[in-house]
């Protein structure tokens, strides 16, 4: 009913989100630098790549792009991205957004085609994890008022 | 020399492993379901440490292709031994008889509910009225509350928050589609009709407020509602009123108190008390009234009647798909809610007489629900 109800409710999804994604990445990055895959753990390794596809498209929709259809069910099964890590990553590409978009179409068909992913797609995924981050943190700071 | 990630895993390790410790060493003379707790806590604890330990040992740690990530991780980490130590840890420490008593009344609403969770544990602490942590099973209430029970709606308040974030997928992802959907039929048909760019502009951060926070406060007042019905839309006149502020007015956190009263008005007629709606509703005329308030210009903007109504049906149908029990004041199996229910009938007749009457529905309440 307070305020801290609030902050506390978008804190917890926030660095959960942010955990979880950064986790995602930090095995693709492994398996993409030559770890042997049994080393990276396969089953997690395989959910790993279904997170991030999903924000990827998610990412999509938000941005306006128009290629996404998707049926109610697969609809239902995409990750949910808290509102700050989108207003922070929209402001972010404000200036950038056409490539940004393209960026990530791109990024969804080497996921969707299982094409290993290059270092600017890396990149982009690496910079998510950044302002999710940024975001979890900065939630957590209003609660502890810092 | 170790790296500045090393010693802040070790520094974070050794934290983990004190707050495990800690809580484990914890003296608790309380119920069951509050050692129950300790030992969920103690037990994320150890859990931290043991990933921070794993870490240490990971030989990418190192690698400055995966610093950022690793830093990420501890970051993590670091941040949720801080609020064990902070909430579950300085909780259990001091945990009391008015703990013990809120606690009891959470266990009770949680099982007359059908809540399909754990239930959270009660803190009479708060400085902050009611509120939560909802990955940590914890619901902080202010100090006396415990030894009233006006103010227990409040907590099924609380507990929505929680069950919001415990079934995200299916309530607030469902929720968030009606909500997109309403937004952009409504941006759609501004710009059909040539709004100005700073209404169009108004549209969207009214969309925002609805994504990041407001919907789930709806969502947690209409769950309320759906519990424990009337006596939520009761209390809602009474904390709107002590906690101040204009009633017309949300900001970036909390949707505005008067769209709220509306929604709680919505599920009530939804459940079938729409008798009780009526009077909620005048008595929320005269507070309007007594504060000297009106909607301000295009109010509908931020709280359209479409969505609220929207809304109050889905979680009407999410509540009842879950197994949750709607309150009914004949039901037998509802001892909080009834009594709750029925403090605020007599409160509302014999104000001034309330007292006792609170006093011996709580001693008969306590008994019924510890046995």
């Amino acid at each position: 009913m307070s305020d801290m109800s609030s902050l506390s409710h978008e804190y917890a999804s926030t660095t959960d989100f942010s955990h979880q994604v950064n986790q995602a990445v930090l095995l693709v990055k492994k398996l993409i630098h030559g770890r042997k895959q049994t080393e990276v753990d396969t089953p997690n390794l395989a959910h790993a790549f279904r997170l991030i596809e999903g924000i990827v498209v998610r990412l999509l929709q938000r941005l306006g792009s128009d290629d996404i259809q998707l049926d109610d069910d697969a609809e239902a099964k995409l990750p949910n991205i808290p509102e700050d890590v989108l207003i922070r990553l929209e402001e972010q590409e404000q200036g950038n957004l056409e490539y940004f978009i393209d960026d990530l179409r791109s990024l969804r068909d080497s996921l969707v085609h299982s094409v290993e992913l290059t270092a600017k797609q890396v990149e982009i995924l690496d910079s998510i994890c950044e302002v999710a981050d940024a975001s979890a943190s900065a939630t957590f700071r209003k609660l502890w008022r810092r | 020399m170790a790296s500045l990630l090393m010693e802040l895993l070790h520094d974070a390790s050794q934290r983990a492993g004190d707050i495990a410790a800690a809580l484990n060493a914890v003296s608790i003379n309380a119920s069951p379901a509050v050692d129950a707790y300790r030992n969920r806590m103690a037990a994320m604890g150890d859990q931290a440490r043991s990933v921070i330990d794993r870490m240490l040992v990971d030989p990418d740690i190192d690698d400055p292709v995966y610093a950022n990530n690793y830093f990420r991780d501890y970051s993590y980490f670091a941040r949720l031994i801080r609020g064990l130590e902070d909430l579950p840890l300085l909780v259990l420490e001091r945990f009391n008889a008015a703990d013990q008593q809120a606690t009891d009344f959470m266990t009770a609403i949680c099982s007359e509910s059908r809540y399909p969770f754990t239930p959270p544990i009660c803190s009479a602490l708060s400085s902050q009225y009611f509120w939560t942590r909802p990955d940590m099973d914890l619901v902080f209430v202010p100090c006396l509350e415990p030894n009233h029970l006006l103010g227990i709606p409040d907590i099924y308040h609380e507990l929505g928050h929680i069950l919001l974030f415990r079934e995200k997928v299916r309530l607030e992802q469902g929720a968030l589609a009606i909500v997109d959907d309403e937004f952009a039929g409504r941006l759609g048909e501004g710009k059909r009709q040539n709004w100005p760019a700073a209404s169009l502009e108004q549209i969207e951060a009214y969309h925002h407020n609805w994504r990041r926070s407001w919907l789930l406060e709806f969502g947690s007042d209409l769950i309320a509602t759906y519990l424990v019905g009337p006596s939520f839309g009761w209390c809602n006149i009474r904390t709107a009123t002590n906690l101040g502020g204009a009633l017309f007015e949300g900001n970036d956190s909390h949707p505005a108190d008067d769209a709220r009263a509306t929604a709680i008005g919505m599920m009530l007629s939804e459940i079938g008390y729409d008798d009780s709606r009526m009077q909620i509703q005048y008595r929320w005329k005269e507070l309007v009234d007594l504060a000297n308030e009106s909607a301000p210009h295009r109010y509908e903007l931020a709280y359209p009647m479409t969505l609220l109504k929207s809304l109050t049906r889905f979680f009407r149908e999410q509540c009842n798909d879950m197994g949750l029990a709607q309150f009914d004041r004949a039901a037998a199996d509802l001892p909080m809610a009834v009594t709750i229910d029925k403090c605020w009938a007599e409160f509302r007749n014999k104000p001034g007489d309330y007292a006792d009457f609170e006093r011996s529905q709580l001693a008969g309440l306590l008994s019924v629900i510890r046995t």
